[in-house]
């Protein structure tokens, strides 16, 4: 069974070894910035199989009006079970329905997120990181 | 003389009487004063430009200052459009979060051929689920 929590603390390890074994593109190479990505994260939910992480969603949110999701992420082994859904609809639901929850998705995610509930934005802008 | 601050004090009052005179956020104008202070209080990124005391503009943005930004408000007065002060208060960002950082945003109709013109790129993978009030 998988367990979800708002509250757990994970080290820049595990999550980095969860970015690389879900297939999303992150700088895992960088502990010490993995690091402040936990740390500068207010929104940090996570899914457990027993001691291992296996899923996470990072966000900011102004816990008013606002979230932004920066990082959605399954290992591969459990993808395709609805783990990433979960973890969202919980954020969601502690948020609140009055905020609103965006993303930028990877290019190989662009199908699921209106599966799930999500519209598209069809005025997106992004000015991309350097590294 | 005109500067741009990060993260410095901010009246509910100064913020409302910008979104009113720039016609921005009208929905937010007659909120619950204590969720718009809320939103005050947990913006990560809050960058406000002054014409000496007076509030000009705001911007605000959610972040961990590490990977990923998203500018959720960006508002200038009226009186201050076409005078480089949008781009001003971005470069500001830009500067402040430095090249690590992407920034994200959803554009006013309006404000399509700006984002094109500071850098920005036209991108068709954002979604979001819309808050319901």
């Amino acid at each position: 069974m998988i367990i979800y929590s708002a509250t757990a603390v994970i080290s820049p390890k595990q999550l980095a070894d969860l970015f690389d074994d879900s297939g999303i593109k992150r700088p895992t190479a960088d502990i010490n910035r993995i690091k402040r990505m936990i740390n500068n994260a207010n929104l940090l939910y996570t899914a457990w199989d027993n001691e291992m992480l296996v899923g996470v969603a990072r966000g900011f949110s102004d816990e008013a009006y606002c979230c932004y999701l920066s990082d959605l992420a399954v290992k591969k082994d459990y993808q395709k079970q609805g783990i990433g859904r979960k973890l969202i609809k919980k954020i969601h639901r502690d948020l609140g329905s009055t905020v609103s929850l965006v993303l930028a998705a990877a290019p190989s995610a662009v199908g699921y997120y209106p599966k799930i509930g999500f519209e598209q934005i069809d005025s997106g802008f992004k000015r991309p990181r350097k590294y | 003389m005109i500067k741009v601050e990060f993260n410095k004090q901010l009246t509910l009052k100064e913020l409302l009487g910008l979104y009113k005179t720039a016609d921005f956020a009208r929905e937010k104008l007659d909120d619950d004063p204590k969720r718009l202070q809320m939103m005050l209080d947990h913006t990560q990124l809050l960058v406000t430009l002054r014409d000496d005391d007076r509030l000009i503009g705001m911007a605000r943005c959610l972040t961990d200052f590490e990977y990923s930004c998203y500018l959720s408000e960006i508002v200038i007065l009226p009186d201050y459009r076409g005078q480089g002060m949008g781009k001003r208060l971005l470069q500001s960002i830009h500067d402040y979060l430095g090249e690590r950082v992407a920034v994200t945003l959803r554009a006013d109709p309006g404000a399509i051929g700006f984002y094109s013109e500071v850098g920005y790129q036209q991108v068709d993978h954002m979604f979001r689920i819309h808050r319901e009030a």
